[in-house]
């Protein structure tokens, strides 16, 4: 089942000079894939996942999430779409650091309206599944950088997304820590079909992708299948 | 859990919120407290004219307050108390006679403000009776002919105090601020006493420096003198018919209340006493005055009187003193525009507070915005961490404030080492600080009012800020 598809997008800054940073990428995402998108700095990969995760619309073109086209929801309708549609996972973690790691996992539950119960009951199940399950009543400050990154996969799966959309997520961590990640989310992949897709220079996530897409001046210039 | 997670938040800088929350607190505290000792004086000084002075509402012949002419009475007047006093608003009910006459004893003379009363009826109406002085002094409770109630003012201006240095004398001097050696020359007088001021002041100027008598001398006449009932004066007034007609009263009795320029010009007489004096016909008044049990019912009561007494001009205590009304009616406006300018000023300081939070977050509301928080939440987050903010601070400042002015409220703040300052202006030096209820939610509601209005801009500029420029991929 394909749960992206993006059909001949273009992104232009205007300014002074226009800046032309996505010249036409087509794509499609099929429901449990594992894929890295590599990129060097300048080349468009930015602009590309931001457009991908529903935080900048295309110029032109469309991207078809789970049936839904992004180019035509209003702002407000594309905070409700990633909200249901979209897990985040950051390189920096971007963890509430006044909320325990359960209540961090449980705020999106919240966001979406769910019981306190269901929360209660899927935040634990979550942080059981990324081996954290004692530490539901830890602060963010107290945990490790490792632990930290694995609060914020089991906070993007809360809401149960299409897919997870993850940015640079090893970038701040140690080989042990990157290897415990990498080994949790393929799991993940494997056991609960969930499609994960990566934005990383780390040549260990790399390694162990799936798909690799590399993109460069706007275009993709390679998408290889690693498996 | 948005607002649990804005009150977490409020604490992750301590320091910062801290110094918001004191300065929100000692604004509102500050405040609170000085709006509670205006309304306290000015509650108090419209107590004190009500009780001492004009009652809730006052019922004249129509010509009497413009003219004050002992002609203008008002007539049948047992009859008209009588139905007054069947109103269930109406608490108690006194009439009066009221003339300018004049005063005279021994060599001084003056004009006095004579208040013809039945003590009976007006102590149930007035308080006069609460402010006797001097030992011996009582509420017309004597067989004295011809009785008469002065004021220590009055009976300081015409002379009729003697001096006696006894131990009550030295006692005053030595706690007023004269030097100690100014205190023991006087003490060689120790047991003397002296009619006459004039007496006494030969007799110090012979103890005493040139400077030293001319720096002190008030002082002491003041420490040293007695004031004894039955001394005489002899009243002057135009009767109904016109003539002339002298009578001497002797004093029953001296007061002293809080309002300089009121004991300055009264007297009270007995109203058969003047009655006969002034030849005045029987059944008659010039004055009716009421208490209500209620303040409240003030507008209510006169209404009923006007239709009740359309020949009578029926005023309240606010018609009759339109500076008490003023002052009432300028205190809410005085408590908004004294809570609106400190929380004015505070708004600043939680602004700038909550504008670096907002910016030092930039990172996590774009988390929070790109992970699926909408506008509406977001906006909600950072107003209740502003309101939280401002409210904390105020209403600790407003619980301070709430119990200093409740312990004050009985206590009092004794300022009288201005006794003279205030009661020349017709106040007491003992303030009582008041906080309605009224005006305390009154601060509340401004207080949240601030927190909300000073969110605005910090929530439309975490609202402002782009998802995918707060969180970098």
């Amino acid at each position: 089942m394909i749960v992206i598809d993006v059909k001949n997008i273009h992104k232009t800054y205007q300014g002074v000079v226009p800046v032309h940073a996505v010249r036409g990428i087509d794509l499609t995402v099929k429901e449990g894939e594992f894929a890295a998108i590599v990129g060097p700095s300048g080349s468009g990969k930015t602009t590309f996942l931001n457009i991908l995760g529903g935080l900048d619309t295309p110029t032109e073109g469309d991207i078809v999430v789970n049936n839904t086209n992004l180019s035509s929801l209003k702002a407000s309708q594309l905070i409700d779409f990633r909200l249901h549609n979209i897990g985040f996972v950051f390189q920096a973690y971007n963890l509430i650091p006044v909320l325990t790691a359960q209540e961090n996992v449980e705020f999106i539950m919240q966001l979406q309206g769910k019981s306190k119960q269901e929360r209660s009951k899927r935040s634990v199940e979550l942080l059981n599944a990324v081996g954290l399950s004692d530490k539901l009543n830890v602060r963010p400050g107290k945990l490790s950088g490792g632990q930290q990154q694995r609060v914020a996969v089991a906070r993007a799966l809360a809401s149960k997304p299409k897919f997870i959309l993850a940015d640079e997520p090893t970038a701040n961590l140690d080989s042990d820590s990157t290897s415990n990640l990498l080994s949790i989310m393929e799991r993940l992949n494997k056991e609960e079909n969930i499609t994960f897709i990566f934005s990383t220079h780390d040549q260990r996530v790399v390694n162990k992708a799936h798909r690799v897409i590399t993109i460069d001046d706007g275009k993709i210039v390679s998408d290889i299948n690693n498996l | 859990m948005l607002p649990l997670i804005s009150w977490k938040n409020v604490w992750r800088n301590k320091t910062r919120s801290l110094v918001v929350i004191i300065a929100m607190m000692i604004g509102v505290f500050s405040g609170s407290f000085i709006i509670a000792l205006a309304t306290g004086v000015i509650d108090s000084r419209s107590q004190d004219i009500i009780s001492n002075q004009t009652a809730h509402i006052q019922l004249h012949h129509p010509k009497f307050s413009d003219y004050q002419e002992i002609q203008y009475l008002i007539t049948d007047v047992n009859e008209s108390v009588a139905k007054i006093e069947a109103l269930p608003q109406v608490k108690a009910v006194t009439y009066k006679y009221k003339n300018l006459v004049m005063s005279h004893a021994g060599s001084q003379r003056g004009a006095i403000n004579l208040v013809a009363i039945n003590p009976e009826k007006d102590s149930a109406v007035f308080a006069i009776k609460n402010y006797l002085k001097y030992e011996g002094s009582t509420y017309f409770d004597s067989s004295i002919r011809n009785p008469i109630l002065l004021s220590e003012n009055t009976a300081f201006k015409h002379q009729l105090e003697n001096y006696l240095l006894d131990s009550v004398a030295f006692f005053n001097l030595s706690h007023s601020s004269i030097p100690t050696e100014v205190v023991e020359k006087v003490k060689k007088l120790d047991g003397e006493s002296f009619k006459k001021k004039k007496q006494f002041s030969l007799k110090l100027k012979e103890i005493l420096t040139e400077d030293e008598y001319l720096v002190h001398k008030n002082r002491i006449f003041k420490s040293c003198a007695k004031l004894k009932i039955k001394r005489k004066i002899e009243l002057s007034t135009y009767s109904y018919t016109n003539e002339n007609i002298p009578e001497t009263y002797r004093v029953v009795g001296y007061y002293k209340t809080n309002d300089a320029m009121f004991d300055g010009l009264n007297a009270f007489v007995l109203n058969d006493n003047f009655a006969n004096q002034a030849q005045l016909p029987a059944n008659t008044a010039h004055e009716i005055d009421i208490m209500l049990h209620d303040k409240a019912s003030l507008d209510s009561v006169k209404q009923k009187l006007v239709t009740m007494f359309p020949d009578l001009l029926v005023e309240t205590y606010r018609d009759v003193r339109p500076e008490v009304a003023m002052s009432e009616d300028m205190m809410d406006f005085y408590t908004l525009i004294i809570m609106s300018i400190i929380l004015f000023a505070l708004a600043f300081g939680i602004i700038n507070t909550m504008l670096m939070a907002v910016l030092e977050r930039t990172k996590e509301i774009g988390m929070l915005k790109a992970i699926g928080m909408n506008k509406k939440r977001v906006f909600f987050m950072i107003m209740y961490e502003t309101v939280y903010l401002g409210l904390t601070g105020g209403v600790v400042g407003m619980v301070i404030a709430y119990f200093l002015i409740s312990y004050l409220e009985v206590q009092g703040i004794n300022l009288s080492m201005f006794q003279e300052g205030f009661e020349a202006m017709g106040y007491s030096s003992i303030l009582y600080p008041k906080l309605q209820a009224e005006m305390f939610f009154q601060i509340v509601l401004l207080v949240i009012v601030t927190g909300i209005l000073s969110a605005i801009i910090p929530a439309r500029r975490a609202l402002r800020l782009n998802p995918a420029d707060a969180v970098r991929f």
